[in-house]
């Protein structure tokens, strides 16, 4: 039996279950930190629903390794993000951008707001 | 031969059901189709068959019967016996079987219940057996955890290892028993709509609704809970569409909570009592199927099983069509003359129905929104955790606020200058506390002490309102306290506990990431973590490489810590087990990952995290279930 755990181990070594390595991160805990904002709002490709900080898939892996090269670089959050956004689709960002097909997602709820407002304090007749 | 009775069992509940689903049909006819004595006799018989059948599938889970396609895909011969029991709700038909039981179970409750009116009794069963005809028809026709395959296999491919958890054992039954207890307030609703009944119903809604809604906060405590101990991150809330679909029943189920006060009391709101117990309804059952069907998941589960895609959105129109169609034909029979001014106590308990509607309303349309626009627009696109987190800010704000004043205004018309006057000392203990906090601030950004600072404030003024009914001479007597008051002081606390739980787990986290040496000390917050190597253990069914942690403090030992790594042998899968060590202050929370193969040196990887005042939300959690469990009890003794 000791001998199938050494060969499970083995088998299983490079699958961690987790996300973040600390080979990834950055020395720098406030630069580590904008890389960890960043990498809540993108979605791994792959997975069920995860960003990709909490993800184990290796295009989130390298998103990650491509997130902290441009923050070393001096890239500001938002330029890291579009370019994410332009290489991958819209589908890579947890909030959808601003759009005709996208607006409802804030119109809507502002508007029921609104009219359930309007709705119980209205002067009665 | 179990299996074969087991859908015998379901063919028994399917037609007798269809009773009622007659019987509701035909209820506008003068001579009734069915007595009170058929319909309590229907169901107590629903329940016995479909106890039976569950207990078929349970069998067939116990002996591992592989020859059924349920078990084989979720058993295996080598699952612990517990889990081969919870196997049987860990996946889409024996759950859907779940609720079809809990359903039968509280139409035979409600049937042996006292209610004066006979007409509204008859009226609410057949509506429900209704309810129960159309899920027993979902359960044979599309989701039948009766089917054979054959040859069957001589292995089953294991359950889901994440669910083989002592946390998975009531989470689900616990979420079901409040999602499906909303089916007896949506039949009685229904009931009183279509018999245009006036008085005397808000009594009987009451002690449903609040065991559903007790139900539904313990299930989803709970299931954060598991999420946070199991899924390895230390998260306890990930906005995904599972649990979106359990929090939107939730908070429309917490307004009702509150629109059922006034209802009762003061005559108002009636109109919004019913309207929101037909939603909840609504909206559990289009969380769980959807949830089920896997369409919010995966848009393309639609295409994989069209049948039960197509035949949840048929029940879902059928049911929402008749509920929203009496509803807005009986309108105008509920629907009061009276103005609802802002500053009243009636004004705040609008105020908390509006923002909880709409948020609501907000996370139905952030959660169905990718499916929407895909079908219409086109267009692939994701909602998630920083969407949901930016509209919940706003939202809880003017809902905080409204919890630590609503409670101390006056009914009709209330004055706010006059109501500071009266709040004095409050307003006092405000200012003291708020300047405590931001002097002592744990070291955490602005925001997180804003947070810290309402929720101070609400379990201030929840405490502060029960001093009203103490007595403090000669010694402290709690004189008579009015358990409506009691109740609702806890639950108003709990919630302050989850805010303060919640921001100091989210905001406050610090977290150590690293490859650790065998006899290095990671310092974290006050702990030291020495790592003392791993071993290989093995399990009923699976292999766990232990990690082992020693934690001090001051020098002092505190605890030794092991968090594991498991390989389930079955289907091959990984799961982490976080190792835990909770105080009031705080969580130290350990997870283990894998031996490093860059270094030379051994050491692996290992994550460290200090979640400050995680335990809080379990206690607001507690505190929620205790104050509702309250208010249950006294409707309960006060029918009586």
């Amino acid at each position: 039996m000791r001998f199938l755990a050494f060969i499970y181990i083995i088998l299983f070594i490079f699958s961690d279950l987790y996300a973040v390595e600390p080979d990834e991160m950055l020395d720098d805990p406030i630069l580590e930190n904008i890389a960890r904002d960043i990498g809540k709002k993108i979605r791994c490709l792959v997975c069920q629903n995860e960003d990709i900080e909490n993800s184990n898939a290796d295009i989130a892996k390298d998103l990650r390794v491509l997130i902290r090269k441009k923050i070393s670089e001096g890239k500001e959050k938002k330029e890291i993000i579009s370019y994410i956004h332009s290489r991958y689709g819209d589908f890579v960002l947890y909030t959808p951008p601003i759009r005709s097909d996208t607006i409802w997602l804030w119109v809507f709820p502002i508007g029921f707001l609104i009219l359930l407002s309007f709705i119980f304090f209205r002067k009665k007749r | 031969m179990t299996a074969e009775f087991g859908i015998f069992f379901l063919v028994l509940t399917f037609v007798i059901s269809s009773l009622g689903f007659f019987s509701t049909i035909t209820s506008g006819n003068k001579k009734k189709f069915l007595t009170l004595i058929h319909h309590e006799k229907i169901s107590l018989l629903l329940f016995f068959f479909t106890i039976l059948s569950f207990f078929c599938l349970t069998y067939s889970f116990l002996i591992s019967d592989f020859s059924l396609n349920v078990v084989a895909k979720n058993s295996n011969s080598q699952l612990p016996t517990i889990y081969k029991i919870t196997g049987v709700w860990g996946n889409h038909e024996g759950s859907i079987l779940l609720w079809l039981l809990v359903m039968t179970f509280f139409g035979f409750l409600f049937s042996n219940s006292k209610i004066p009116d006979q007409n509204l009794k008859i009226q609410t069963l057949s509506v429900h057996n209704s309810l129960i005809f159309l899920v027993c028809t979902f359960v044979i026709f599309t989701s039948n955890p009766f089917e054979r395959s054959f040859p069957p296999p001589i292995e089953g491919s294991d359950l889901n290892p994440l669910l083989q958890d002592p946390g998975l054992i009531i989470h689900p039954p616990m979420l079901y028993l409040g999602y499906v207890g909303f089916s007896i307030v949506y039949s009685i609703s229904l009931a009183v709509l279509m018999l245009k009944k006036k008085t005397n119903f808000i009594e009987i809604l009451k002690p449903w609704v609040f065991m559903s809604w007790i139900f539904l906060t313990a299930g989803i405590g709970l299931g954060s809970w598991w999420a946070y101990y199991e899924l390895g991150w230390g998260g306890f809330w990930f906005w995904d569409p599972v649990e979106n679909a359990s929090l939107l029943p939730w908070l429309t189920a917490s307004a009702l909570i509150h629109t059922i006060m006034i209802s009762s009391k003061k005559n108002l709101l009636i109109n919004w009592t019913l309207l929101l117990s037909i939603i909840t309804f609504l909206l559990s059952l289009l969380g769980t199927f959807l949830v089920r069907s896997g369409v919010l998941v995966s848009v393309h589960a639609f295409a994989s099983d069209p049948t039960r895609g197509i035949f949840i959105l048929l029940m879902l129109i059928i049911v929402s069509f008749s509920g929203l169609f009496y509803f807005l034909r009986r309108t105008e029979l509920y629907s009061s003359k009276h103005q609802i001014k802002l500053v009243s106590r009636e004004g705040a308990i609008s105020l908390n129905n509006i923002f909880l509607i709409s948020l609501t309303f907000t996370i139905l349309i952030g959660t169905i929104y990718p499916l929407v626009s895909s079908i219409f627009f086109k267009s692939k696109i994701s909602v998630g955790a920083p969407f949901f987190n930016s509209i919940l800010t706003p939202v809880m704000v003017p809902m905080i606020f409204g919890m630590i004043i609503g409670p101390f205004l006056r009914w009709g018309n209330d004055d706010l200058l006059k109501l500071l006057n009266r709040l004095k000392i409050l307003v006092f203990l405000f200012l003291f506390s708020s300047i405590l906090l931001w002097y002592v601030n744990f070291g955490g950004p602005v925001i997180a002490i804003i947070f810290f600072i309402f929720a101070a404030w609400i379990i201030i003024a929840s405490l502060f309102e029960l001093t009203k009914f103490m007595n403090f001479k000669p010694k402290l007597r709690i004189n008579s306290l009015p358990a409506k008051y009691f109740s609702q002081s806890i639950s108003h606390i709990g919630i302050g506990l989850i805010i303060i739980g919640a921001t100091g787990s989210s905001i406050l986290k610090i977290e150590k990431i690293q490859f650790q040496e065998i006899g290095e000390i990671i310092k974290i917050n006050q702990y030291d973590v020495e790592f003392k190597g791993v071993k290989v253990v093995e399990g009923p069914n699976f292999l766990s490489q232990t990690g082992v942690f020693e934690v001090s403090k001051d020098d002092a030992h505190v605890i030794n810590l092991k968090p594991e790594k498991r390989f389930y042998n079955a289907n091959k899968q990984v799961t982490t087990e976080a190792a835990i060590y909770s105080t009031i202050f705080g969580d130290l929370y350990i997870a283990i990952g894998d031996k490093n193969s860059i270094k030379n040196s051994v050491s692996w990887t290992t994550r460290i995290w200090y979640n400050p005042f995680t335990i809080w939300i379990w206690l607001g959690v507690f505190s929620l279930v205790t104050g509702g469990l309250i208010s249950f009890f006294r409707v309960i003794k006060k029918k009586k």
